[in-house]
């Protein structure tokens, strides 16, 4: 479960305060998923971070399985999203200098992970990339990359699963793909999963919609 | 005074060196004469023979002749010494100007034949010569560690002290004439 | 753990081509460390033997006092309080030697000889040699027995076997000595040698009230106890005028020169290390920032700052292990090939091998510096934020006190190690100052640079503007380049001055044309047929008499303000050795005014400086007990240590004292080694001219010689280290900057930017950067060389500013030139391979 309580965020740019996100109140409740829509600049990903702990909000606070994350330092943001969190990026990041087994095992090598090297290979069997495992990410395809940083996030059986366009940087037969693996996991495993998109096609298969424009919610499509 | 380092007065202040010593009591009885200190270290007596003339050239009264010891300290063959010596002396008759002869001793070290030859040239060239001499300079200073310098050799401002009363008698004789 | 060594070990499989250049820095470091502490060692260890033979002991006590009560008892009880130690007595004084036998030799002459009495067990170091080739053994000395030099058998008409008469005892030559050990540095000698034994010198007669006799007792110590005993024994036996040396001692001009090299080398060990640091340090940098973003991903799947810190320190250890045994290696190498006639100097054989202590050290220092120098750096790490995954953002430049903490204690790492490479506090706390004072100036002149190029962003050519701004961009690579770049300059033309001040000294200190013979007491009218003499005896040698009297300054000014003001300064009292010519002498330079004609006199600098005295004084002279008053027209700076034309103090003009009684010196290079030759030309001299000494310097020379020459192959040694160390980490510097350029490449070849355009824009900004930081670097060695000359290693110190201007220039070219080389891949790839990259 998601809950945030009138967060907002607001940026210095130059000598001007730049608000990107208002005050929001939000509740995702578990085994749901969500879709965040908006233009681009609408303070999406802004929001998405936040829920991640990858950034702090300027006021509010924001609850993850009823722990007040904005209340916890940098390291203890680390190992929550470690434990709880798993997050899928536009851009993939995966990290380029490890393989693509090695990119899945180290979250469960931070957490500590006896089963590590099993779970990654089943989990990129899951994906499909059984055979890719020793590929470096510059070695795969896009939509490869995103299935190898897919696994990654449900390495440690997170309860909530974060993503950021995930389809943003893949043609659209490769984005399907991707989008269904995401809604099967969410199906399979009961995760949370929280989707900031332009795409249609994932928006409405969420079970609930926000809308962002200029850092506020806007009624939705 | 024609001499070597101890009349120079090495590791003394230039005024604590017995010929300054001497110019003192010079004054102080009264006489108005002046010192010369043409005391050169590490002179030996060939040296002093070279330069003779350039220190008797002016106003000389007195010529004291201390030298010998380098001659004896670097073992030189004393035949030689002797032959200097008395090329010094027959500089300063030639001019008139009456001389002190003060004698050294070598030593030992160098065994008692040398050590006697050397003696013996002082005391020779005094009586052949009929020069005032006193026949050892360092006379109750040489050997004493309160009156030397740590090396041994060279006089401590109480030991130049020590030569300039041991010289005086003779210097007084010779001014009265 | 698991996490933090995995991927330790992952990154550093991934990240092997860029990460060679941190540990090839670290290894060369560390070999040069190795090596260098190797050859040290092994030189150390071959110096102290030499200069334990210069004295025949450890430590050497002696005294021209009989020793008072009681001191032998003590001397005996403090060496017997050592476990190990050992002493012998030696009794030395100068005496005559005549042939016993007046039918023997020519009779009646008698010689001065050095006569040296000893005990069996001397010399405890070198070795006496003979000259038929037989070992010294001390029972040849029994009963009545000498040995005698060369020398004596010429004068007295001698050989072997016949009895030679001392005071009141007789001996019989037993042998010629061609070779003694501990023949004294320091004294000049009277005559030849003689060596009997201990027991019997009492039977000569000698050693009685008033004789000259130096005693000496020499001992034997291990190692570790030598400084200890010799403070102590200094300590007790000093009022007593005992004199204390131990081989090490500073007071022994060889001792000096010897300490002096070992700084130096120790120094140079330091410089390398820094080096290296600075090297490392810039790698991780750069690493680091490459890494940003990997980083911002492990933190975004749960990883802790200190797990991420860890990953990368492990991983800077780990290559600092692997460059200093990689380094450990080198070194061998190096020393293995270090050519089989550097083994050979003089008589003496060096063995040069790694030393286990050389490794050890080595391998420490490398890790450490490898540790210390990334972890700045490093910290770095904490300040990632994850959320630059989300935007593109660079992290803020916020003061970090943790960063400073780091940077502090690196510091004091840094001094405390340098201190112990250079075995002095003094020396680490200038070098590391200095270092640190040029990072300041650095890290300055590149805010300078960015500044006062600001109006060259409006220049109207492209590549210069560009250039311009590169230089100006955020995470600009200015500072990097201008340290490194700035530092190795610095370090290399610092370490080349020194050493070139170092080896001219050596040079000049024992050079073959160094006079070994030196004639005194030539009288005036023995000059022309004495250098008809030399000209035959030693065809090609110019014999060159100097004009020598005594003088004392007794007074100074027009009014002779006077003895009571010159008391006060001291020494300008004291007798000086003066003389008169028409010109300079070739050690010799006009520093101010002019030569003195006729009547003048000229000063040399120390007096000038020390008794305060100024051109157009007037000076007043006692020469041989007349006084002369000369004008000062000019100053002289005299290179005391060519002694081929002496040192003078006092220069009057040619011609003033020809009337006085004086006499020549004549300093002469005998052009023959042989002991025998040279007694038979010292005898002829002296039969020919039989007031004129002569001092035979050949032995000292050849034992200061042999020592320097080892060192002079060590300091050429670790001064090609240096370079080429220096000339690697310039090469990194630039290189490991490379990846910065590579997305800019891309996007101005995108948008039209021929090649030969961005070479161009290259070689600007790569060139500006270069001529400043080998400006400042090199000009800071000035600095260095300067403090470190003067005050460290104390030689003369003399600017080659010609030297800093090409090495400048040299600088520059070289940025210039592997910045375009190491970017050459950039400008030749396809941009649309890069922008994909990224």
């Amino acid at each position: 479960m998601i809950e945030l309580r009138g967060v907002s965020k607001t940026v210095k740019s130059g000598d001007q305060q730049l608000t990107i996100l208002h005050p929001i109140d939000l509740l995702v409740p578990s085994g749901q998923r969500m879709a965040i829509v908006g233009p681009s600049g609408s303070g999406k990903s802004t929001l998405l971070g936040l829920i991640a702990g990858l950034d702090a909000p300027t006021t509010g606070s924001i609850l993850v399985d009823s722990t007040d994350i904005t209340r916890l330092g940098e390291d203890d943001l680390a190992r929550l999203r470690g434990a709880k969190i798993g997050f899928v990026f536009q851009s993939f990041h995966l990290i380029p200098s490890l393989t693509a087994q090695e990119n899945v095992l180290v979250p469960m090598e931070i957490a500590g992970r006896r089963d590590a090297a099993v779970r990654a290979r089943a989990l990129l069997a899951e994906v499909g990339l059984a055979d890719r495992g020793h590929h470096y990410p510059s070695q795969l395809s896009g939509g490869e990359q995103q299935r190898v940083a897919i696994a990654r996030a449900l390495s440690n059986e997170p309860v909530i699963v974060l993503a950021d366009e995930p389809t943003g940087n893949l043609d659209s037969s490769t984005g399907h793909q991707v989008i269904q693996l995401l809604l099967g996991i969410n199906q399979a495993r009961g995760t949370t999963l929280v989707v900031v998109t332009h795409d249609t096609e994932i928006a409405s298969m969420a079970d609930a919609r926000i809308s962002l424009k200029d850092g506020r919610v806007v009624p939705g499509i | 005074m024609l001499g070597d380092s101890l009349t120079a007065g090495l590791g003394l202040p230039p005024n604590e060196a017995y010929p300054a010593l001497l110019g003192v009591r010079l004054r102080e009885e009264g006489y108005d004469w002046e010192v010369v200190n043409a005391g050169v270290s590490g002179d030996t007596s060939g040296d002093g023979r070279q330069r003779v003339g350039w220190a008797l050239e002016g106003d000389v009264r007195i010529l004291i002749v201390a030298l010998g010891a380098n001659d004896g300290l670097r073992g030189l063959p004393v035949g030689q010494m002797k032959e200097n010596l008395q090329i010094i002396i027959d500089r300063a008759r030639q001019r008139g100007i009456p001389v002190l002869l003060a004698g050294m001793e070598a030593p030992p070290n160098y065994g008692d034949q040398y050590t006697k030859e050397y003696r013996e040239v002082f005391s020779d060239l005094a009586r052949r010569n009929k020069v005032e001499f006193v026949p050892f300079l360092l006379e109750g200073v040489a050997g004493d560690p309160r009156l030397n310098q740590p090396d041994g050799l060279h006089p401590t401002g109480a030991g130049a002290a020590h030569i300039a009363d041991h010289l005086w008698p003779t210097v007084e004789k010779m001014l009265k004439k | 753990m698991r996490f933090v060594v995995l991927t330790a070990i992952r990154e550093t499989r991934a990240a092997w081509t860029r990460l060679v250049f941190f540990f090839v820095c670290i290894a060369i470091g560390v070999g040069a460390i190795v090596a260098l502490r190797s050859i040290i060692q092994s030189v150390r260890q071959v110096l102290s033997t030499e200069a334990k033979t210069l004295i025949a002991a450890d430590i050497l006590l002696s005294t021209d006092r009989p020793w008072q009560p009681g001191t032998p008892e003590l001397i005996a009880a403090r060496v017997s309080a050592v476990p190990g130690a050992q002493r012998i007595a030696s009794t030395e004084l100068p005496t005559m030697a005549r042939p016993a036998e007046e039918s023997a030799g020519k009779g009646g002459v008698a010689r001065v000889v050095e006569l040296r009495a000893v005990q069996p067990g001397f010399p405890f170091y070198g070795q006496l040699t003979l000259q038929d080739g037989r070992p010294y053994s001390h029972d040849l000395l029994k009963d009545k027995g000498a040995l005698v030099r060369p020398e004596l058998l010429a004068q007295l008409g001698l050989r072997v076997g016949d009895r030679v008469a001392i005071g009141k005892a007789q001996f019989t030559i037993r042998g010629v000595i061609s070779n003694e050990p501990g023949r004294s540095l320091s004294a000049f000698s009277l005559g030849p040698r003689v060596l009997i034994d201990d027991q019997e010198l009492s039977d000569t007669g000698l050693l009685t009230f008033g004789s000259r006799v130096v005693r000496q007792e020499l001992l034997r110590v291990p190692e570790s106890a030598i400084d200890a005993l010799a403070r102590d024994l200094q300590s007790k036996l000093q009022p007593q005028f005992v004199r204390v040396r131990s081989y090490r001692d500073r007071q022994e001009q060889i001792g000096e020169d010897f300490e002096r090299a070992e700084n130096y080398l120790s120094l140079v060990g330091l410089v390398i290390v820094v080096l290296g640091g600075i090297a490392v340090s810039s790698v991780t940098r750069v690493f680091v920032r490459q890494k940003i973003k990997s980083i911002a991903i492990m933190k975004c799947v749960g990883g802790t700052s200190r797990q991420i810190f860890a990953v990368y320190l492990l991983q800077a250890l780990a290559l600092g292990v692997l460059g200093s045994v990689i380094g450990v290696a080198l070194a061998a190498i190096a020393i293995a090939v270090i050519p089989a006639d550097m083994n050979q100097i003089g008589t003496i054989t060096v063995t040069y091998g790694l030393t286990r202590s050389a490794v050890a050290q080595g391998v420490g220092i490398g890790t450490l510096v490898a540790l210390l120098f990334a972890m700045v750096p490093l910290l770095e790490v904490r300040r990632v934020k994850p959320s630059l995954l989300l935007r593109h953002e660079t992290s803020g430049r916020r003061f970090d006190w943790l960063q400073w903490i780091a940077a502090a204690l690196v510091g004091a790492a840094l001094v405390r190690l340098a201190t112990w490479q250079a075995a002095s506090l003094v020396v680490g706390l200038s070098v590391c100052a200095g270092f640190i004072g040029l990072t300041v100036i650095l890290y300055l002149a590149g805010m300078a640079l960015t500044w006062m190029t600001r109006p060259l962003t409006r220049s109207s050519w492209f590549p210069m503007r560009q250039a311009v701004l590169h230089l100006r961009r955020p995470g600009n690579q200015t500072s990097v380049i201008l340290l490194t770049v700035g530092l190795g300059a610095f370090f290399i033309m610092g370490v080349r001055g020194l050493q070139v001040g170092l080896l001219n000294q050596f040079a000049m200190q024992i050079g073959e044309e160094t006079p070994d013979l030196f004639l005194v007491d030539i009288q005036k009218d023995q000059v022309d047929p004495l250098r008809v003499f030399l000209a035959d005896r030693l065809p090609g040698t110019e014999a060159n008499l100097l004009p020598v009297l005594r003088a004392r300054v007794t007074g100074r000014g027009v009014s002779f303000e006077e003895m009571e003001d010159l008391k006060g300064r001291g020494m300008l009292s004291r007798e000086y050795t003066i003389t008169y010519r028409g010109g300079l002498e070739p050690n010799e330079t006009l520093v101010a005014g002019r030569f003195p004609n006729p009547g003048e006199v000229s000063i040399e600098e120390s007096i000038r400086q020390r008794f305060n005295i100024s051109i157009g004084d007037v000076m007043r002279f006692d020469v041989l007990g007349r006084s002369v008053n000369a004008t000062v027209t000019g100053v002289r700076h005299v290179e005391w240590r060519d002694g081929r034309s002496g040192g003078f103090m006092f220069v009057f003009g040619a011609g003033t004292f020809e009337s006085a009684p004086h006499w020549f010196i004549a300093p002469v290079k005998a052009n023959t080694a042989n002991a025998a030759d040279r007694a038979r030309l010292t005898h002829d001299l002296v039969v020919r001219f039989p007031n004129v000494s002569v001092i035979d310097l050949r032995e000292i020379l050849q034992a200061v010689r042999k020592v320097f020459g080892v060192v002079t192959v060590a300091i050429d040694v670790v001064g090609t280290l240096v370079i080429l160390t220096g000339g690697l980490i310039l090469v990194g510097a630039v290189a490991v900057t490379k990846f910065q350029r590579v997305y800019e490449a891309a996007i101005f070849k995108t948008l039209g930017a021929s090649s030969r355009t961005m070479a161009a824009m290259l070689m600007v900004e790569y060139g500006l950067l270069g001529t400043l930081a080998g400006a400042i670097g090199s000009f800071g060695a000035l600095a260095l060389g300067w403090g470190v000359s003067r005050y460290a290693l104390d030689i003369p110190w003399r600017p080659a500013l010609h030297e800093n201007v090409i090495s400048t220039v040299v600088t520059s070219l070289l940025i210039m030139t592997i910045g375009v080389v190491a970017s050459a891949d950039v400008l030749r790839r396809k941009p649309l391979a890069t922008l994909r990259a990224e």
